[in-house]
Protein backbone atom coordinates (compact mmCIF):
# COMPACT_ATOMS: atom_id res chain seq x y z
CA UNK A 1 0.00 0.00 0.00
CA UNK A 2 1.12 3.23 -0.89
CA UNK A 3 1.65 6.36 2.01
CA UNK A 4 1.45 9.71 1.65
CA UNK A 5 5.41 9.76 2.24
CA UNK A 6 5.73 13.52 2.16
CA UNK A 7 2.89 14.03 4.59
CA UNK A 8 4.18 11.20 7.05
CA UNK A 9 7.31 13.66 7.28
CA UNK A 10 5.13 16.45 7.75
CA UNK A 11 5.69 18.21 4.72
CA UNK A 12 3.23 20.11 2.64
CA UNK A 13 2.90 22.50 -0.54
CA UNK A 14 -0.59 24.37 0.75
CA UNK A 15 0.30 26.97 -2.00
CA UNK A 16 0.72 25.03 -4.58
CA UNK A 17 -3.11 24.01 -4.52
CA UNK A 18 -5.79 26.04 -6.71
CA UNK A 19 -7.43 28.62 -4.51
CA UNK A 20 -10.42 27.63 -4.16
CA UNK A 21 -8.90 24.53 -2.26
CA UNK A 22 -6.69 26.96 -0.06
CA UNK A 23 -10.22 28.55 1.32
CA UNK A 24 -11.48 25.38 2.19
CA UNK A 25 -8.82 24.51 4.33
CA UNK A 26 -9.10 28.12 5.36
CA UNK A 27 -12.65 27.34 6.58
CA UNK A 28 -11.04 24.40 8.67
CA UNK A 29 -8.46 26.89 10.79
CA UNK A 30 -9.06 28.67 13.82
CA UNK A 31 -8.07 32.70 13.72
CA UNK A 32 -5.10 32.04 15.39
CA UNK A 33 -4.17 29.50 13.05
CA UNK A 34 -4.79 31.34 10.30
CA UNK A 35 -2.52 34.39 11.78
CA UNK A 36 0.09 32.11 11.84
CA UNK A 37 -0.08 30.38 8.58
CA UNK A 38 0.27 34.47 7.07
CA UNK A 39 3.31 34.75 8.91
CA UNK A 40 5.17 32.47 7.07
CA UNK A 41 5.90 33.51 3.73
CA UNK A 42 4.75 36.58 2.11
CA UNK A 43 2.95 34.92 -0.35
CA UNK A 44 1.11 33.11 2.58
CA UNK A 45 -0.25 36.26 3.76
CA UNK A 46 -0.92 37.51 -0.24
CA UNK A 47 -3.52 34.51 0.15
CA UNK A 48 -4.71 35.15 3.73
CA UNK A 49 -5.44 38.71 2.48
CA UNK A 50 -7.41 37.76 -0.25
CA UNK A 51 -10.16 35.20 1.67
CA UNK A 52 -13.27 37.18 1.41
CA UNK A 53 -14.68 35.13 4.80
CA UNK A 54 -11.83 36.87 6.89
CA UNK A 55 -13.74 39.69 7.68
CA UNK A 56 -16.76 38.35 9.40
CA UNK A 57 -14.46 37.53 12.30
CA UNK A 58 -14.77 40.50 15.26
CA UNK A 59 -11.52 42.04 16.17
CA UNK A 60 -10.71 43.07 19.96
CA UNK A 61 -7.73 44.62 21.03
CA UNK A 62 -6.89 44.23 24.97
CA UNK A 63 -4.47 46.37 26.99
CA UNK A 64 -4.60 44.51 29.89
CA UNK A 65 -1.13 42.69 31.95
CA UNK A 66 -1.46 40.58 28.92
CA UNK A 67 -1.84 42.47 25.55
CA UNK A 68 -4.41 40.78 23.65
CA UNK A 69 -5.64 40.31 20.11
CA UNK A 70 -9.03 38.56 19.89
CA UNK A 71 -10.21 37.17 17.24
CA UNK A 72 -13.78 35.92 17.75
CA UNK A 73 -16.00 33.92 15.25
CA UNK A 74 -19.31 32.46 15.19
CA UNK A 75 -21.14 35.32 16.35
CA UNK A 76 -19.26 36.06 19.37
CA UNK A 77 -19.28 32.58 21.00
CA UNK A 78 -15.90 30.88 20.01
CA UNK A 79 -12.71 33.31 20.54
CA UNK A 80 -9.48 33.01 20.16
CA UNK A 81 -6.81 35.23 22.21
CA UNK A 82 -3.41 36.08 21.01
CA UNK A 83 -1.63 36.88 24.14
CA UNK A 84 1.67 38.77 24.35
CA UNK A 85 3.25 38.60 27.48
CA UNK A 86 7.09 39.40 29.23
CA UNK A 87 6.68 36.25 31.40
CA UNK A 88 8.69 33.62 29.70
CA UNK A 89 7.14 30.65 31.45
CA UNK A 90 3.82 31.49 29.70
CA UNK A 91 5.35 31.64 26.44
CA UNK A 92 3.43 28.72 24.32
CA UNK A 93 1.37 28.19 26.83
CA UNK A 94 -2.55 27.46 25.34
CA UNK A 95 -5.72 27.26 27.52
CA UNK A 96 -8.51 26.50 26.98
CA UNK A 97 -11.99 27.40 28.55
CA UNK A 98 -15.62 26.27 27.78
CA UNK A 99 -18.45 27.96 29.52
CA UNK A 100 -21.88 27.80 28.01
CA UNK A 101 -22.15 28.08 24.44
CA UNK A 102 -18.95 30.04 24.88
CA UNK A 103 -15.16 28.76 23.92
CA UNK A 104 -12.01 30.97 24.35
CA UNK A 105 -8.55 29.56 23.30
CA UNK A 106 -5.92 31.43 24.46
CA UNK A 107 -2.34 31.38 23.32
CA UNK A 108 0.49 33.34 25.11
CA UNK A 109 3.72 34.33 23.14
CA UNK A 110 6.56 35.58 25.27
CA UNK A 111 8.38 38.95 23.61
CA UNK A 112 10.83 40.87 26.01
CA UNK A 113 9.47 43.47 24.16
CA UNK A 114 5.61 43.15 24.50
CA UNK A 115 4.25 46.44 23.54
CA UNK A 116 6.09 46.55 20.10
CA UNK A 117 6.00 43.32 19.15
CA UNK A 118 1.55 43.68 20.39
CA UNK A 119 1.37 46.20 17.81
CA UNK A 120 3.26 44.61 14.91
CA UNK A 121 1.18 42.02 15.31
CA UNK A 122 -2.19 43.77 15.34
CA UNK A 123 -1.02 45.62 12.02
CA UNK A 124 -0.28 42.51 10.34
CA UNK A 125 -4.06 41.52 11.62
CA UNK A 126 -5.84 44.53 10.63
CA UNK A 127 -4.31 43.79 7.27
CA UNK A 128 -4.91 40.11 6.84
CA UNK A 129 -8.26 40.39 8.38
CA UNK A 130 -9.10 43.83 6.77
CA UNK A 131 -9.92 45.66 9.18
CA UNK A 132 -10.24 49.78 9.80
CA UNK A 133 -12.36 49.22 12.58
CA UNK A 134 -11.42 47.81 15.71
CA UNK A 135 -14.96 46.09 17.62
CA UNK A 136 -13.80 46.09 20.69
CA UNK A 137 -10.88 47.68 22.49
CA UNK A 138 -10.60 47.28 26.53
CA UNK A 139 -7.90 49.37 27.60
CA UNK A 140 -6.58 49.14 31.23
CA UNK A 141 -5.10 53.34 31.60
CA UNK A 142 -2.64 52.74 34.48
CA UNK A 143 -1.25 49.03 33.10
CA UNK A 144 1.27 50.22 30.84
CA UNK A 145 1.47 53.99 31.99
CA UNK A 146 4.53 54.88 30.30
CA UNK A 147 3.33 53.48 26.83
CA UNK A 148 -0.23 55.03 26.77
CA UNK A 149 0.24 57.73 24.44
CA UNK A 150 2.27 55.88 21.90
CA UNK A 151 -0.64 53.03 22.22
CA UNK A 152 -3.03 55.45 21.32
CA UNK A 153 -1.33 56.98 18.75
CA UNK A 154 -0.27 53.33 17.13
CA UNK A 155 -4.16 53.43 17.52
CA UNK A 156 -5.26 56.82 15.62
CA UNK A 157 -2.28 55.87 13.10
CA UNK A 158 -3.61 52.35 12.23
CA UNK A 159 -7.74 52.55 12.72
CA UNK A 160 -10.23 54.45 11.60
CA UNK A 161 -12.73 53.84 14.75
CA UNK A 162 -13.58 51.89 17.73
CA UNK A 163 -16.80 50.14 17.52
CA UNK A 164 -17.36 49.51 21.43
CA UNK A 165 -14.41 50.73 23.80
CA UNK A 166 -13.92 49.67 27.60
CA UNK A 167 -11.69 52.00 29.71
CA UNK A 168 -10.69 50.51 32.78
CA UNK A 169 -7.88 51.74 35.81
CA UNK A 170 -6.84 48.50 38.12
CA UNK A 171 -5.53 51.16 41.16
CA UNK A 172 -7.95 54.15 41.92
CA UNK A 173 -5.73 56.55 43.10
CA UNK A 174 -3.58 56.39 39.74
CA UNK A 175 -4.36 59.65 37.57
CA UNK A 176 -5.01 58.79 34.40
CA UNK A 177 -6.95 62.14 33.41
CA UNK A 178 -4.21 63.37 30.85
CA UNK A 179 -4.24 60.04 29.10
CA UNK A 180 -8.09 59.14 28.98
CA UNK A 181 -8.50 62.95 27.36
CA UNK A 182 -6.42 61.87 24.70
CA UNK A 183 -7.83 59.31 24.25
CA UNK A 184 -10.66 60.00 23.92
CA UNK A 185 -9.71 62.86 21.67
CA UNK A 186 -8.09 61.41 19.32
CA UNK A 187 -10.27 57.88 18.74
CA UNK A 188 -13.41 57.90 17.28
CA UNK A 189 -15.67 55.24 19.29
CA UNK A 190 -18.74 54.40 17.56
CA UNK A 191 -21.47 52.71 19.53
CA UNK A 192 -20.40 52.25 22.92
CA UNK A 193 -18.21 54.03 25.96
CA UNK A 194 -17.98 52.44 28.85
CA UNK A 195 -15.85 54.34 31.44
CA UNK A 196 -14.96 52.92 34.44
CA UNK A 197 -11.69 55.52 35.23
CA UNK A 198 -11.43 57.52 38.22
CA UNK A 199 -10.91 60.55 36.50
CA UNK A 200 -9.58 62.74 39.55
CA UNK A 201 -10.34 66.50 37.77
CA UNK A 202 -13.78 68.14 38.38
CA UNK A 203 -13.41 70.18 35.33
CA UNK A 204 -12.38 67.50 33.26
CA UNK A 205 -12.05 68.59 29.40
CA UNK A 206 -13.10 65.90 26.86
CA UNK A 207 -15.05 65.30 24.15
CA UNK A 208 -17.58 62.81 24.68
CA UNK A 209 -18.47 61.29 21.76
CA UNK A 210 -21.83 61.71 19.98
CA UNK A 211 -24.62 59.59 18.78
CA UNK A 212 -23.91 56.35 20.76
CA UNK A 213 -25.41 53.39 21.63
CA UNK A 214 -24.23 53.28 24.89
CA UNK A 215 -22.78 56.17 27.41
CA UNK A 216 -21.95 54.49 30.55
CA UNK A 217 -19.70 56.55 33.19
CA UNK A 218 -19.57 54.73 36.45
CA UNK A 219 -17.89 58.01 37.78
CA UNK A 220 -19.33 60.78 36.12
CA UNK A 221 -18.85 63.42 39.00
CA UNK A 222 -17.35 65.74 36.06
CA UNK A 223 -19.91 65.57 34.13
CA UNK A 224 -21.73 69.03 34.84
CA UNK A 225 -24.91 70.71 33.34
CA UNK A 226 -23.35 72.03 30.49
CA UNK A 227 -21.85 68.90 29.31
CA UNK A 228 -25.12 67.08 30.27
CA UNK A 229 -25.96 69.15 27.58
CA UNK A 230 -24.05 68.14 25.10
CA UNK A 231 -24.48 64.65 25.41
CA UNK A 232 -26.73 63.33 22.82
CA UNK A 233 -26.48 59.38 23.06
CA UNK A 234 -29.50 56.66 23.09
CA UNK A 235 -28.01 54.98 26.60
CA UNK A 236 -26.56 57.31 29.03
CA UNK A 237 -25.50 56.12 32.73
CA UNK A 238 -24.10 58.63 34.94
CA UNK A 239 -23.12 56.87 38.28
CA UNK A 240 -21.94 59.44 40.72
CA UNK A 241 -22.87 62.70 39.18
CA UNK A 242 -22.65 65.73 40.95
CA UNK A 243 -25.64 67.56 38.90
CA UNK A 244 -28.09 69.13 41.65
CA UNK A 245 -31.56 68.89 41.66
CA UNK A 246 -32.00 72.65 39.94
CA UNK A 247 -30.19 71.53 36.78
CA UNK A 248 -32.06 68.36 36.51
CA UNK A 249 -35.18 70.25 36.53
CA UNK A 250 -33.79 72.43 34.00
CA UNK A 251 -32.42 69.68 31.80
CA UNK A 252 -35.77 68.00 32.32
CA UNK A 253 -37.50 71.09 31.17
CA UNK A 254 -34.77 71.39 28.03
CA UNK A 255 -35.65 67.67 27.07
CA UNK A 256 -39.36 68.21 27.24
CA UNK A 257 -39.02 71.22 24.88
CA UNK A 258 -36.73 69.14 22.21
CA UNK A 259 -33.93 71.21 22.91
CA UNK A 260 -30.85 68.63 23.91
CA UNK A 261 -31.26 64.69 24.12
CA UNK A 262 -33.44 64.09 21.41
CA UNK A 263 -32.14 60.93 20.84
CA UNK A 264 -32.05 59.79 24.02
CA UNK A 265 -34.31 56.64 24.92
CA UNK A 266 -32.95 55.43 28.43
CA UNK A 267 -31.04 57.78 31.35
CA UNK A 268 -29.28 56.63 34.42
CA UNK A 269 -29.74 59.36 36.77
CA UNK A 270 -27.81 58.13 39.77
CA UNK A 271 -28.89 56.26 42.84
CA UNK A 272 -32.15 58.60 43.57
CA UNK A 273 -35.82 58.13 45.36
CA UNK A 274 -38.48 58.97 42.64
CA UNK A 275 -40.66 60.55 46.02
CA UNK A 276 -38.13 62.95 46.70
CA UNK A 277 -36.98 63.54 43.12
CA UNK A 278 -40.49 64.34 42.60
CA UNK A 279 -40.63 67.02 45.44
CA UNK A 280 -36.87 68.27 44.20
CA UNK A 281 -36.91 68.28 40.49
CA UNK A 282 -40.39 67.99 39.07
CA UNK A 283 -42.17 70.72 41.06
CA UNK A 284 -42.73 72.70 38.08
CA UNK A 285 -43.07 69.94 35.31
CA UNK A 286 -46.12 69.08 34.67
CA UNK A 287 -46.00 65.12 35.40
CA UNK A 288 -48.23 61.71 36.02
CA UNK A 289 -47.91 59.47 38.85
CA UNK A 290 -48.79 56.05 37.72
CA UNK A 291 -50.64 53.34 39.69
CA UNK A 292 -48.14 51.10 41.09
CA UNK A 293 -50.64 48.53 39.74
CA UNK A 294 -49.70 49.63 35.67
CA UNK A 295 -47.21 47.62 34.33
CA UNK A 296 -44.92 48.30 31.99
CA UNK A 297 -42.72 46.85 29.57
CA UNK A 298 -39.82 49.42 29.57
CA UNK A 299 -36.28 50.16 28.21
CA UNK A 300 -33.34 49.66 30.76
CA UNK A 301 -29.82 49.29 30.87
CA UNK A 302 -27.36 47.53 28.28
CA UNK A 303 -30.51 47.94 25.39
CA UNK A 304 -32.63 45.19 27.68
CA UNK A 305 -36.04 45.73 29.10
CA UNK A 306 -38.00 44.98 32.21
CA UNK A 307 -41.39 44.93 33.70
CA UNK A 308 -41.97 48.14 35.60
CA UNK A 309 -44.62 48.81 38.10
CA UNK A 310 -45.85 52.07 38.48
CA UNK A 311 -42.90 55.67 37.86
CA UNK A 312 -43.69 59.32 36.94
CA UNK A 313 -44.67 60.15 33.21
CA UNK A 314 -43.59 63.34 31.86
CA UNK A 315 -44.29 64.05 27.96
CA UNK A 316 -42.33 65.74 25.12
CA UNK A 317 -43.85 68.05 23.00
CA UNK A 318 -44.22 65.74 19.93
CA UNK A 319 -45.54 63.61 22.50
CA UNK A 320 -43.34 60.95 23.58
CA UNK A 321 -43.17 60.16 27.12
CA UNK A 322 -40.29 59.67 29.42
CA UNK A 323 -40.74 57.85 32.44
CA UNK A 324 -38.83 57.87 35.99
CA UNK A 325 -38.86 54.97 38.11
CA UNK A 326 -36.36 52.85 40.41
CA UNK A 327 -35.40 49.09 39.59
CA UNK A 328 -32.80 46.92 40.81
CA UNK A 329 -29.97 45.26 39.11
CA UNK A 330 -26.76 43.93 40.22
CA UNK A 331 -27.90 44.37 43.53
CA UNK A 332 -28.32 48.31 43.48
CA UNK A 333 -31.25 50.51 43.04
CA UNK A 334 -31.25 52.30 39.76
CA UNK A 335 -33.10 55.26 39.38
CA UNK A 336 -33.69 55.72 35.38
CA UNK A 337 -36.15 57.43 32.87
CA UNK A 338 -36.87 55.49 30.08
CA UNK A 339 -38.29 57.10 26.48
CA UNK A 340 -40.89 55.58 24.98
CA UNK B 1 -22.65 5.43 -25.29
CA UNK B 2 -23.68 8.99 -23.66
CA UNK B 3 -27.32 9.19 -22.80
CA UNK B 4 -29.12 12.77 -21.52
CA UNK B 5 -31.26 10.93 -19.15
CA UNK B 6 -30.29 11.56 -15.35
CA UNK B 7 -30.65 7.79 -14.14
CA UNK B 8 -28.33 6.22 -11.71
CA UNK B 9 -28.05 3.57 -14.11
CA UNK B 10 -27.02 5.90 -17.52
CA UNK B 11 -23.06 5.23 -17.58
CA UNK B 12 -21.09 8.19 -18.60
CA UNK B 13 -17.34 8.00 -20.85
CA UNK B 14 -14.91 9.80 -19.39
CA UNK B 15 -11.79 11.15 -21.14
CA UNK B 16 -8.49 12.10 -19.36
CA UNK B 17 -5.48 13.47 -20.10
CA UNK B 18 -3.86 10.32 -21.53
CA UNK B 19 -6.71 9.65 -24.24
CA UNK B 20 -7.89 6.61 -22.04
CA UNK B 21 -11.64 6.43 -21.76
CA UNK B 22 -13.86 4.76 -18.77
CA UNK B 23 -16.96 4.86 -17.82
CA UNK B 24 -18.68 6.44 -14.61
CA UNK B 25 -21.95 6.21 -13.55
CA UNK B 26 -24.44 9.28 -13.48
CA UNK B 27 -25.17 9.27 -9.93
CA UNK B 28 -21.54 8.99 -9.16
CA UNK B 29 -20.76 11.83 -11.53
CA UNK B 30 -24.09 14.22 -10.20
CA UNK B 31 -21.92 14.92 -7.35
CA UNK B 32 -19.98 16.91 -9.29
CA UNK B 33 -21.04 20.31 -9.52
CA UNK B 34 -19.35 21.10 -13.04
CA UNK B 35 -20.79 18.27 -14.57
CA UNK B 36 -23.87 19.07 -13.24
CA UNK B 37 -24.12 22.73 -15.13
CA UNK B 38 -22.98 21.29 -18.00
CA UNK B 39 -24.19 17.65 -18.84
CA UNK B 40 -26.88 16.23 -16.43
CA UNK B 41 -29.99 17.47 -18.43
CA UNK B 42 -28.60 17.62 -21.60
CA UNK B 43 -26.34 14.40 -22.05
CA UNK B 44 -22.96 14.18 -23.81
CA UNK B 45 -22.13 13.27 -27.16
CA UNK B 46 -19.29 11.36 -26.68
CA UNK B 47 -16.87 11.14 -23.93
CA UNK B 48 -16.49 13.92 -21.81
CA UNK B 49 -13.03 15.66 -21.85
CA UNK B 50 -11.68 15.92 -18.21
CA UNK B 51 -7.88 15.77 -20.26
CA UNK B 52 -6.09 17.69 -17.71
CA UNK B 53 -6.22 15.16 -15.35
CA UNK B 54 -4.76 11.65 -15.41
CA UNK B 55 -6.73 8.50 -15.28
CA UNK B 56 -5.51 7.24 -11.94
CA UNK B 57 -6.82 10.40 -10.67
CA UNK B 58 -10.06 10.72 -12.45
CA UNK B 59 -10.87 7.64 -11.36
CA UNK B 60 -9.93 7.74 -7.95
CA UNK B 61 -12.06 10.86 -7.60
CA UNK B 62 -14.87 8.81 -9.18
CA UNK B 63 -14.08 5.63 -6.96
CA UNK B 64 -14.79 8.19 -3.77
CA UNK B 65 -18.42 9.08 -6.15
CA UNK B 66 -19.19 6.07 -6.32
CA UNK B 67 -18.84 5.20 -2.58
CA UNK B 68 -20.72 7.90 -1.31
CA UNK B 69 -23.40 7.37 -3.65
CA UNK B 70 -25.45 6.22 -1.35
CA UNK B 71 -24.69 8.37 1.43
CA UNK B 72 -26.76 11.36 2.87
CA UNK B 73 -26.90 14.69 1.12
CA UNK B 74 -23.55 16.34 2.03
CA UNK B 75 -23.97 18.85 4.75
CA UNK B 76 -20.45 20.14 6.13
CA UNK B 77 -17.21 18.16 6.74
CA UNK B 78 -17.13 15.45 8.83
CA UNK B 79 -14.59 15.66 11.59
CA UNK B 80 -11.51 13.41 10.58
CA UNK B 81 -12.37 11.16 13.62
CA UNK B 82 -15.66 10.69 12.01
CA UNK B 83 -14.34 9.31 9.34
CA UNK B 84 -15.48 5.94 8.05
CA UNK B 85 -12.54 2.85 7.92
CA UNK B 86 -13.02 3.15 4.31
CA UNK B 87 -12.28 6.89 4.10
CA UNK B 88 -9.27 6.36 5.89
CA UNK B 89 -8.17 4.02 4.09
CA UNK B 90 -9.18 6.20 1.01
CA UNK B 91 -6.91 8.65 2.47
CA UNK B 92 -4.22 6.75 3.22
CA UNK B 93 -3.50 5.12 0.57
CA UNK B 94 -2.71 7.70 -1.63
CA UNK B 95 0.88 9.38 -1.87
CA UNK B 96 1.18 13.23 -1.38
CA UNK B 97 1.12 13.62 -5.55
CA UNK B 98 -1.91 11.87 -5.71
CA UNK B 99 -3.63 13.32 -3.20
CA UNK B 100 -2.85 16.64 -4.47
CA UNK B 101 -3.93 15.88 -8.13
CA UNK B 102 -7.43 14.28 -6.41
CA UNK B 103 -7.80 17.74 -4.39
CA UNK B 104 -6.87 19.45 -7.85
CA UNK B 105 -9.12 17.25 -10.01
CA UNK B 106 -11.97 17.64 -6.93
CA UNK B 107 -11.65 21.29 -7.15
CA UNK B 108 -12.18 21.58 -10.62
CA UNK B 109 -15.14 18.79 -10.30
CA UNK B 110 -16.54 20.99 -7.48
CA UNK B 111 -17.36 17.83 -5.60
CA UNK B 112 -17.72 19.50 -2.63
CA UNK B 113 -17.87 16.91 -0.13
CA UNK B 114 -14.19 15.43 -1.39
CA UNK B 115 -12.43 18.74 -1.95
CA UNK B 116 -13.46 19.50 2.19
CA UNK B 117 -12.63 15.92 3.25
CA UNK B 118 -9.26 16.79 1.39
CA UNK B 119 -9.17 20.32 2.53
CA UNK B 120 -9.62 19.25 6.46
CA UNK B 121 -7.08 16.96 6.24
CA UNK B 122 -4.57 19.39 4.69
CA UNK B 123 -5.92 22.15 7.80
CA UNK B 124 -5.28 18.94 10.33
CA UNK B 125 -1.88 19.21 9.90
CA UNK B 126 -1.73 23.07 10.92
CA UNK B 127 -3.61 22.49 14.12
CA UNK B 128 -2.50 23.98 16.92
CA UNK B 129 0.99 24.81 15.48
CA UNK B 130 2.76 27.98 15.60
CA UNK B 131 4.18 29.96 12.27
CA UNK B 132 7.61 28.48 13.10
CA UNK B 133 6.12 25.20 13.54
CA UNK B 134 4.04 25.54 10.27
CA UNK B 135 6.74 26.61 8.20
CA UNK B 136 8.45 23.19 8.87
CA UNK B 137 4.82 21.92 7.37
CA UNK B 138 4.89 23.40 4.59
CA UNK B 139 6.84 23.37 1.46
CA UNK B 140 7.35 26.97 0.26
CA UNK B 141 6.85 27.18 -3.99
CA UNK B 142 10.11 28.93 -5.23
CA UNK B 143 10.46 31.26 -8.22
CA UNK B 144 10.10 28.84 -11.04
CA UNK B 145 7.58 26.34 -9.23
CA UNK B 146 4.90 29.59 -9.29
CA UNK B 147 5.88 30.46 -12.67
CA UNK B 148 4.75 26.99 -13.41
CA UNK B 149 1.73 27.02 -11.27
CA UNK B 150 0.88 30.42 -13.40
CA UNK B 151 1.07 28.21 -16.79
CA UNK B 152 -0.94 25.49 -15.13
CA UNK B 153 -3.63 27.66 -14.04
CA UNK B 154 -3.78 28.90 -17.73
CA UNK B 155 -3.61 25.70 -19.03
CA UNK B 156 -6.67 24.95 -17.12
CA UNK B 157 -8.85 27.64 -18.56
CA UNK B 158 -8.20 26.49 -21.85
CA UNK B 159 -9.13 23.41 -20.79
CA UNK B 160 -12.12 24.80 -19.23
CA UNK B 161 -13.25 26.69 -22.45
CA UNK B 162 -12.89 23.26 -24.47
CA UNK B 163 -15.18 21.81 -21.90
CA UNK B 164 -17.92 24.82 -22.01
CA UNK B 165 -17.14 24.64 -26.11
CA UNK B 166 -18.18 21.33 -25.71
CA UNK B 167 -21.14 21.61 -23.51
CA UNK B 168 -22.14 24.29 -25.98
CA UNK B 169 -21.80 22.00 -29.10
CA UNK B 170 -23.81 19.60 -27.17
CA UNK B 171 -26.58 22.08 -26.40
CA UNK B 172 -27.06 23.42 -30.00
CA UNK B 173 -27.81 19.68 -31.05
CA UNK B 174 -30.42 19.59 -28.66
CA UNK B 175 -31.56 23.09 -29.00
CA UNK B 176 -34.83 21.83 -30.35
CA UNK B 177 -35.36 19.89 -26.76
CA UNK B 178 -34.93 22.69 -24.23
CA UNK B 179 -33.50 25.45 -26.30
CA UNK B 180 -33.59 28.81 -24.12
CA UNK B 181 -32.82 26.66 -20.44
CA UNK B 182 -30.01 25.05 -22.49
CA UNK B 183 -27.95 28.32 -23.59
CA UNK B 184 -28.22 29.42 -20.09
CA UNK B 185 -26.77 26.69 -17.95
CA UNK B 186 -24.24 26.82 -20.47
CA UNK B 187 -23.63 30.36 -19.98
CA UNK B 188 -24.14 30.12 -16.50
CA UNK B 189 -21.35 27.36 -16.10
CA UNK B 190 -19.11 29.34 -18.63
CA UNK B 191 -19.16 32.28 -16.03
CA UNK B 192 -18.91 30.14 -13.32
CA UNK B 193 -15.23 28.70 -15.10
CA UNK B 194 -14.37 32.30 -15.97
CA UNK B 195 -14.73 33.02 -12.07
CA UNK B 196 -13.11 30.10 -11.03
CA UNK B 197 -10.31 30.55 -13.51
CA UNK B 198 -9.82 34.41 -12.67
CA UNK B 199 -9.61 33.64 -8.84
CA UNK B 200 -6.68 31.29 -9.84
CA UNK B 201 -4.69 33.75 -11.72
CA UNK B 202 -5.09 36.65 -9.91
CA UNK B 203 -3.62 34.40 -6.89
Amino acid sequence: MKMINNRRSNKFPILRLPFLAIEEIFKAMDPIEIINFSMTSKQAKTVTKEMVFNSKYALCLSIDKTLGISINGTNNRVSCVYGMTSDKRLDGKIEEDKRNRFITRNVFKYSNNPIEEWKQLCKHVLEIFKKQTIDVLTLYMDEFVDHNVSIIDFLRTNVKSVDVCYLFQSEEENDVDEHAAYLLNNLKVNNELHSLLHIKNDYFEVKIPKNLKELNLHNSHWIGYERLLEIDCKSVILEKNQISDKEWNLFLKKWITMETNQNLEYLELGNRQLDIFRIHVLYDIPHEVVDGAVKRILKIRFNQTQKISGGIDIRRIDGKTATLFVYRIFGKNRFAMSVH
Amino acid sequence: MTSPASSSEVKYLIESSEGNTFDVSGAALRQSNTFNAMFLNIGADGPIPFTDYNEATLKKVFEYCEHSVNEENYSGPKHQDDLSKWDLNFFNEMDQKMFIDVINASNFLDIERLTSYCCERIARMLRGKNTQEMIKVITLPTAEELEAKQKVEEKKAAAAKKVAEKAAETAEKTETLEELPVQQLVQTTRNKLTRKYLSFSNE
